[in-house]
């Protein structure tokens, strides 16, 4: 929109004005320069390089539906893209205004609406934060059991939106088998809601698709979410094997015995070695398996005798429990800004992958190949960092140093070109939880093949002018 | 290599402590978040944005309180990175107009209220015996919020010390410890009044400065030398000196074995607990009244939310700074408590005037002076 100038600037604002008021509208630099990014990595040697990033016009808050309703008719009016926003924490470069427009912040909408205490239902706005719902829950004695590494800086719009995963999704599964029932505002500007019910048979599960939306299909304004009492315990185990391999089957044994450990994390030799710091011995080529067992205690004893069984005939090594303990202390450690990242131009991201069990290692290693042989100074380590009864996720972890950010920026763009490919080659998806945004964009068509055109097709319908984070999920 | 923390926090960092950031909580802008400034630090000193009364008007919304430090693994200064940048927008002359306004105050009353200088310690010199120096005694800095606005805090302080048995001492001269014109970018003004006071100061011929002030003791103690003005006398908070007096015996606390039936929360300042490290001190205090029941609240000592004065918050934006102490007073009050206590006369100011009647708030020099006689 910003081509169109002041004279159309003035309009717009005025417009916005009247729907949310002059205090929840901002567009000075300092506000723009903040909203123009998420936290996708590549934006990190971009803008050490001095490169610019596209800025929104306008950032809104809205307080309630009704505002953003207007605000989307608005929007359909001036043909104004909306780009929903709720931590600005995506990974994928999902709130990044590359059409300019409007930039909807949620997090004004950050209440909790109601505690349902029978039916263990809990119904939110989409601003609330992570670790806020969390605390609040805790404090009713219940949890979201959703511990995304995202928890400080995320919201639950942004959650289901992005269809994200948490360190507990083995047991409880990701964001989109926790969703109950939602409201959504339409790109038409139509408040739609999707009652919670347990189960139905009333047609496709629409809840479905908009969780995962990105932005695209519309603003989600309130979720209903499954709780869980706080468990009586929670317990971790650690385990040393001699390769990949052997881990992988015994988690796959694990589940056929009816165990749901609440965590799986396996991590790769590389992997290891970085979470470990020398606190473990490690064969060449071994790997290392954090289990983490929640609930009463009779069953916590139970599965971790079960898990523990498997393990050890595996020929896996049980290493002290505390250094799996120590792990869950410290899981948002490595997100933090470190010495080593912070130095020149060295990059890193993570290309989160899954695949049954039948690809799940032939993934692994192709993904791991085909980066490291294409791409000479890239390292590419990994855990398996969620696993279900069919297969799991891998989170492929890369980093390089280069000369200069550009050198970087193209490295980076490379990298996940060849990741992206080798895991389309095997048979995997090309992400597990954190979404398409823009880096993924440009694979959905391969991804899906067909059956994307089926998602351009409900997006032409429900969003005929485009005006919904166009560019992202590829649409 | 050297790391540069307005890049680490601005550019590289996924916004890890988003949900402490008092101010941000309350505006749900990402461009008031810790990230969020330093970002805008960073395009600031490159100079990719001219940084004009917005920009400022952002970096004026922080609380310089620590708490996003806190919760950062690489313990980014965020406060110490605004205030650098606070005082490049003074010199461009894009400061908030309270913030100028109170450079003004300062420079012709030595203090940010505009409160006549003569007046400052007049009530204290009134109700006081000895007004002659004692060397080697305790030098009391009443503070300006104390000299001012709560009184009744310097009333108190003085009661103390001179129960305490040694009595103590007022500076001529007194001027504003500079806390105030730091946080906001007066980095001159605030050099001015601590080369003025360490000379007053080392003067009086005490070996004990005490202050009320959570404020006047981190920039004494802290700040002083870091502008090329160590004291040396010895700086003590309150909380400190009391604690001291108790252990050795000075000031008795009747103990008996009554219930502990009063129930206490306790707000740490930010600038005594967070940024100086006294956690306990005031709590030993108030553990020695045997019936205090001290109840946590469930942001407390490291974790402390700021009561919304600090960093010129209450000065530039008063109604923003009222909601994040209303916020402090609810958490205060959901612990069940009665009375709430702080160490801070800036603290205690603040709290007392958005507790809308829901928590009696005591600073702790009032606490102990009321309940001195009458609790054990
Ligand atoms: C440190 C860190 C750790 C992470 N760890 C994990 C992890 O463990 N698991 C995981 O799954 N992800 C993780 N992520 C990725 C990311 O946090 C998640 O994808 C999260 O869901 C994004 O939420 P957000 O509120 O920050 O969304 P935003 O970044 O604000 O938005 C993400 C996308 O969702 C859309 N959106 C946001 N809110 C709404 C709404 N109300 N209605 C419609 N669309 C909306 C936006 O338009 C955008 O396309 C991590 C990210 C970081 C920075
Ligand atoms: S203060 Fe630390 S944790 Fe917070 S945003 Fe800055 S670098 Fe990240
Ligand atoms: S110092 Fe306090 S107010 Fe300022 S950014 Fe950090 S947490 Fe927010």
């Amino acid at each position: 929109m910003s081509e169109r100038g002041a004279f159309w600037r003035n309009i717009v604002y005025e417009e916005i004005v009247g729907i949310v008021g002059q205090k929840n509208v901002y567009c000075d630099e300092a506000d723009l320069l903040c909203y123009s990014r998420d936290a996708w990595q590549l934006t990190v040697p971009w803008i050490k390089g001095g490169g610019e990033l596209p800025k929104p016009d306008f950032i809104v808050h809205p307080e309630n539906a009704e505002q953003i309703s207007e605000i989307v008719k608005l929007a359909n009016r001036f043909r104004i893209p909306l780009i929903p926003f709720g931590g600005g924490a995506g990974v994928c470069g999902g709130t990044i205004p590359v059409h300019g427009g409007i930039v909807v912040d949620l997090k004004k909408m950050d209440r909790i609406v109601k505690v349902d205490h029978k039916s263990l239902l809990v119904t939110v706005q989409p601003g609330i934060l992570g670790e806020v719902l969390e605390r609040e829950l805790n404090k009713m004695g219940y949890t979201l059991p959703h511990y995304p590494a995202s928890m400080y800086c995320s919201t639950v719009g942004g959650f289901v939106a992005c269809r994200s995963a948490g360190s507990l999704s083995s047991k409880y599964g990701k964001i989109e088998d926790m969703v109950a029932g939602m409201e959504v505002v339409i790109p038409t500007g139509e408040i739609i809601r999707i009652k919670p019910v347990p189960r139905s048979s009333t047609g496709p599960d629409l809840k479905q698709l908009f969780i995962g939306s990105e932005g695209t299909l519309g603003i989600i304004t309130e979720v209903t979410l499954k709780i869980k009492h706080l468990p009586e315990e929670r317990r971790f185990k650690a385990f040393i094997f001699k390769n990949l391999h052997s881990g992988i089957e015994s988690v796959i044994k694990i589940f056929r015995k009816g165990v749901k450990p609440c965590v799986i994390r396996l991590y790769d030799y590389i992997d290891a070695q970085f979470t470990l710091k020398g606190k473990a011995e490690i064969p060449e080529g071994g790997s290392y398996l954090i289990l983490g067992f929640d609930g009463s205690r009779e069953i916590v004893d139970l599965e971790e005798k079960i898990a523990t069984g498997i393990c050890l005939e595996e020929g896996g090594v049980e290493v002290s429990r505390e250094l799996a303990e120590h792990w869950w202390r410290h899981r948002y450690d490595m997100y933090y800004p470190d010495a080593f990242r912070s130095s020149y131009s060295i990059i890193a991201d993570t290309v989160d992958v899954a695949a049954p069990y039948d690809k799940l290692e032939e993934l692994y290693w192709t993904i791991k190949r085909t980066v490291e042989e294409r791409n000479p100074g890239v390292t590419m380590m990994a855990h398996f960092s969620h696993f279900y009864e069919d297969g799991g996720s891998i989170y492929m972890i890369f980093f390089t140093q280069q000369q200069d950010h550009e050198r970087a920026v193209k490295v980076y763009n490379s990298v996940w070109k060849d990741a992206l490919e080798a895991c389309l080659k095997v048979g995997g998806t090309i992400s597990h939880h954190h979404g398409v945004g823009l880096v993924r964009a440009g694979w959905m068509h391969k991804e899906h093949g067909k059956a994307f055109d089926i998602l351009k097709a409900i997006k032409r319908a429900l969003d005929p002018n485009n005006i919904m984070n166009p560019g992202k999920l590829g649409l | 290599m050297t790391l540069d923390p307005v890049v680490m926090c601005g550019v590289e960092c996924m916004k890890m402590c988003r949900f402490v950031c008092i101010v941000a909580n309350q505006l749900k802008l990402e461009t008031v978040a810790p990230y969020g400034k330093c970002l805008i630090a960073y395009y600031l000193r490159n100079e990719a944005i001219k940084g004009g009364k917005r920009t400022a008007e952002v970096i004026y919304q922080c609380a310089t309180c620590g708490l996003c430090t806190e919760w950062c693994l690489p313990r980014v200064d965020v406060p110490e990175i605004v205030k650098d940048v606070r005082a490049k927008l003074l010199e461009k002359d894009v400061a908030p107009e309270a913030t100028v306004e109170l450079g003004e105050r300062a420079r012709s009353e030595r203090n940010p209220y505009g409160e006549p200088h003569n007046k400052r310690l007049a009530a204290l010199r009134k109700g006081k015996k000895n007004g002659k120096k004692k060397e080697g005694g305790v030098a009391y800095f009443v503070g300006c919020t104390s000299a001012y606005k709560q009184p009744s805090i310097a009333k108190a302080t003085a009661e103390i010390l001179e129960q305490a048995g040694d009595g103590f001492t007022l500076i001529d001269e007194e001027w504003c410890c500079g806390a105030p014109l730091l946080s906001t970018g007066h980095r001159e003004l605030a050099a001015e009044h601590a080369k003025h006071n360490k000379e007053v100061i080392e003067r009086s011929g005490c070996d004990i400065v005490v202050t009320s002030c959570a404020g006047c003791y981190m920039t004494l103690s802290r700040d002083y030398p870091k502008m090329g003005f160590p004291l040396k006398t010895r700086v003590l908070h309150l909380s400190q000196y009391l604690w001291k007096v108790i252990e050795e015996g000075k000031l008795e606390i009747r103990k008996t074995s009554r219930e502990k039936d009063l129930k206490v929360t306790y707000h740490d300042p930010c600038h005594l607990g967070r940024h100086m490290g006294v956690y306990e001190e005031p709590r030993s205090v108030l553990n020695s009244f045997a019936r205090v029941q001290l109840i946590e609240m469930e942001w407390s000592k490291r974790n402390s939310k700021c009561c919304g004065s600090g960093g010129g918050l209450q000065l530039n934006f008063p109604e923003l700074s009222r909601k994040i102490g209303m916020e402090r007073i609810r958490e205060a009050t959901a612990t069940g408590a009665e009375i709430l206590v702080t160490a801070c006369p800036f603290c205690k100011n603040q709290l007392e005037g958005v507790s809308e009647g829901k928590i009696k708030v005591y600073d702790l020099s009032e606490f102990v002076a009321k309940h001195l006689k009458t609790l054990e």
